[in-house]
């Protein structure tokens, strides 16, 4: 274990920088001491790192000796360049999830960690957001028992423009019932509605797991312009726990049927994640969220997109997944 | 004077109601008995049946003042009924609804309609060729989904495109999955559901064991077909035993979740299970999702309710007491009375009645084959 603390660059746009404002205050044992991105400036400002540099090849050049880790936010398509880059001179790796766009990718990224021995984390996977962090902890302390059914709907406005991914909108879901059940599922069923592209505004998840867990998941971008909404419950063996927002939801009366305001969960999740890297790090430890947890999501992506693609059952056989 | 004549639409005396078995639930034929329409006038059974049957009926029979015969068919005879409730086993259901159909009695039946498609096509001819009236009991006069009909039907949401149910109930079935030593038998279902009358848990009372999806799925079933008017044409589901050692030693489902292929593009799935008393502060979560082109809805369907808690409560007290209720048993004999009077369809008929028992079989056998399956 290490007393310096854990210096960190962070790799990516001034808007993913916003998201670790809070964080970057609150981190204990690590600190931002470079902000790598087009308008590196801001993200510095934002983060408190006194190093601003426009790419990360120049950072790495210039001052490589200033950080310790990448922080990569940078959008997925551009992280296996990235993350390697960052690997390949030394340096332990938080990239937000999706790691990479495909399977292979992503595998590529690891294998870069590995042979450089350096720590691979995987953020964004809402394994730590608060709510998700308490029934976990229940779970693996035996509160709730065996895990039963995991049920998600998550929810938001009709997107415009360009649209988010199936990877980018299922990779979390997927990354957590995994944690939550701690295994792959054995069974993948899932339906799209228009399609399993960039155009899809609905799908929806059924997952078997071993032992008869199940989970059930779906995602709509069809809600008018606002806030979405978001409600997850697991019911174990001995116990049951509910994350909704209806549960969470407050009444602004201003004529006619009142508002809901919803109350979210903040932004802790951050702080966590940044935390586990850096405890990671100082302690030379397994990353909560690592390489298997990447690679097991994305088998378990790949096996959504061929249920979509077929309209059938896609089956766990050994460690592939083949349609029924 | 016949059945026929009688169904006229300025018609306010009471229809004198057979009570054809009330060994189950005793609250499908209490709520009938609560609208000023029906009258209950004899319950009866078939003399054939085991002593707890007759004994179970009688009870009833005593507290309302009828009297209960042992021969069906005398009871139909000399009572001059002319609606007959059923709450027997539901191995019994249909077989008892088609006996009174074709005397020519209007049915209303506690559910599930049947465990067998068979049964239920002969119910549902039964209650065709007699041009009889059929009521599925169920809960969709239940404010909340009353509230989610209306702004279904008003368009707030747009066209619909997809609708999620859970369906839980926080009780508990005998002791937990994993508590039988090996030396002890399996635990018998039907004395086991016999003993859980008294707390009200016998929905699946019988000589043959039932699953959670046929006990409880008519009534999300029945939400979902009625808010959408769709009909289920495909479904893959995930069945288990996951909380009852009952459950796990006949072999049926105690947790269960459904992916709803439906009409028009519609898709949904139904989450639905016996979940534990420890795993609810209510009586268990249920809700309803429902999105549709232009917004969304999410409704709790205990809602209305009231919180009452206080210090020594009876652990087994209800401590949230849903709201108009009471409203659902008198709407649904309400809308019975003005089907039979008009002759018309009441909220749930047969043939939809059939369709949900039909989706249901699909999940069940989706659940052991772990394949998408059609609803037949």
């Amino acid at each position: 274990m290490t007393d310096s603390p854990i210096r960190l660059a962070l790799v990516g746009s001034p808007e993913g920088a916003v998201n670790w404002r809070d964080a970057a205050q609150r981190l204990r044992g690590g600190r931002f001491t470079v902000a790598v991105d087009a308008n590196a400036t801001a993200a510095a400002e934002v983060v408190g790192a006194a190093t601003a540099v426009a790419s990360l090849e120049a950072a790495l050049k210039t001052h490589g000796g200033e950080f310790d880790a990448a922080v990569i936010c940078s959008p997925h398509y551009h992280n296996p360049a990235v993350a390697r880059l960052a690997a390949d001179a030394g340096k332990h790796l938080l990239v937000e999830a999706p790691v990479a766009r495909t399977r292979t990718e992503a595998e590529a990224t690891i294998a870069a960690c590995d042979r450089a021995g350096v720590c691979f984390a995987v953020g964004q996977t809402l394994r730590f957001y608060p709510g998700n962090q308490t029934i976990i902890d229940r779970l693996s302390r035996g509160k709730l028992g065996e895990p039963g059914l995991w049920r998600v709907h998550r929810w938001r406005e009709k997107q415009s423009g360009s649209q988010s991914s199936l990877l980018e909108w299922i990779y979390g879901d997927v990354d957590l019932a995994i944690c939550m059940f701690g295994a792959r599922p054995t069974e993948v069923y899932a339906l799209g509605r228009p399609g399993a592209g960039p155009a899809a505004d609905y799908v929806q998840l059924h997952f078997g797991f071993p032992a008869g867990g199940m989970a059930v998941v779906d995602y709509s971008a069809t809600l008018p312009p606002g806030p979405g909404y978001e409600s997850a419950s697991m019911i174990g063996s001995k116990g049951a726990a509910y994350a909704d927002d209806h549960h969470n939801t407050h009444l602004l009366y201003r004529g006619g049927n009142p508002a809901a305001l919803i109350s979210g969960q903040g932004r802790g999740h951050v702080l966590h994640e940044l935390q586990a890297l850096v405890d990671a790090v100082a302690n030379q430890t397994a990353p909560p969220v690592g390489g298997d947890d990447c690679i097991a999501a994305h088998q378990v992506i790949d096996a959504v997109v061929s249920s979509l693609e077929s309209g059938q059952v896609v089956r766990k056989q050994g460690d592939r997944y083949e349609p029924v | 004077m016949s059945l026929s004549d009688r169904n006229v639409s300025n018609r306010q005396d009471p229809f004198r109601v057979l009570v054809l078995s009330v060994v189950k639930h005793s609250y499908v034929a209490r709520g009938v008995a609560l609208h000023p329409r029906f009258e209950l006038t004899v319950v009866a059974d078939d003399a054939n049946n085991p002593d707890w049957v007759h004994e179970r009926n009688k009870k009833f029979a005593h507290e309302h003042g009828i009297p209960y015969l042992r021969d069906v068919e005398r009871a139909i005879a000399e009572h001059d009924v002319e609606v007959a409730v059923v709450s027997s086993e539901a191995d019994r259901h249909c077989a008892l609804s088609v006996r009174a159909a074709d005397a020519g009695l209007h049915v209303i039946q506690d559910k599930p309609m049947s465990n067998s498609l068979a049964e239920c096509d002969r119910l549902v001819e039964a209650v065709a060729r007699n041009n009889v009236r059929f009521l599925m009991w169920n809960r969709n006069f239940l404010p909340a989904v009353v509230q989610a009909r209306e702004a279904i039907a008003e368009g707030q949401i747009g066209t619909l495109r997809a609708i999620h149910v859970d369906f839980y109930f926080a009780k508990d079935a005998g002791p937990p999955k994993g508590s039988r030593s090996p030396d002890q038998p399996p635990i018998d279902w039907l004395e086991a559901l016999l003993a859980a009358h008294v707390t009200g848990g016998d929905g699946g009372v019988g000589s043959e064991p039932m699953g959670e999806l046929s006990i409880e799925g008519c009534y999300p079933l029945a939400y979902l077909t009625m808010l959408t008017g769709a009909k289920v044409r495909r479904v893959f589901a995930r069945t288990t035993a996951h909380f009852h050692q009952l459950c796990v030693d006949n072999d049926v489902e105690d947790l269960a979740t459904v992916t709803l292929e439906m009409e028009g593009g519609l898709v949904g799935s139904l989450a639905l299970g016996r979940i534990g008393d420890a795993s609810h502060p209510d009586i268990g979560e249920i809700k309803l999702h429902i999105l549709g082109s232009e917004g969304a809805l999410v409704i709790s369907e205990a809602r209305p309710e009231i919180g009452v808690y206080y210090r020594d409560q009876p652990p087994q007290e209800f401590r949230n007491q849903r709201l108009l209720a009471t409203d659902n048993d008198y709407l649904l004999a309400d809308d019975f009375a003005r089907a039979i009077d008009a002759g018309s369809d009441p909220i749930l008929n047969a043939p939809t009645s059939r369709a949900i028992t039909a989706t249901v079989a699909a999940a069940i056998e989706s659940g052991r084959t772990a394949a998408v399956v059609d609803v037949v």
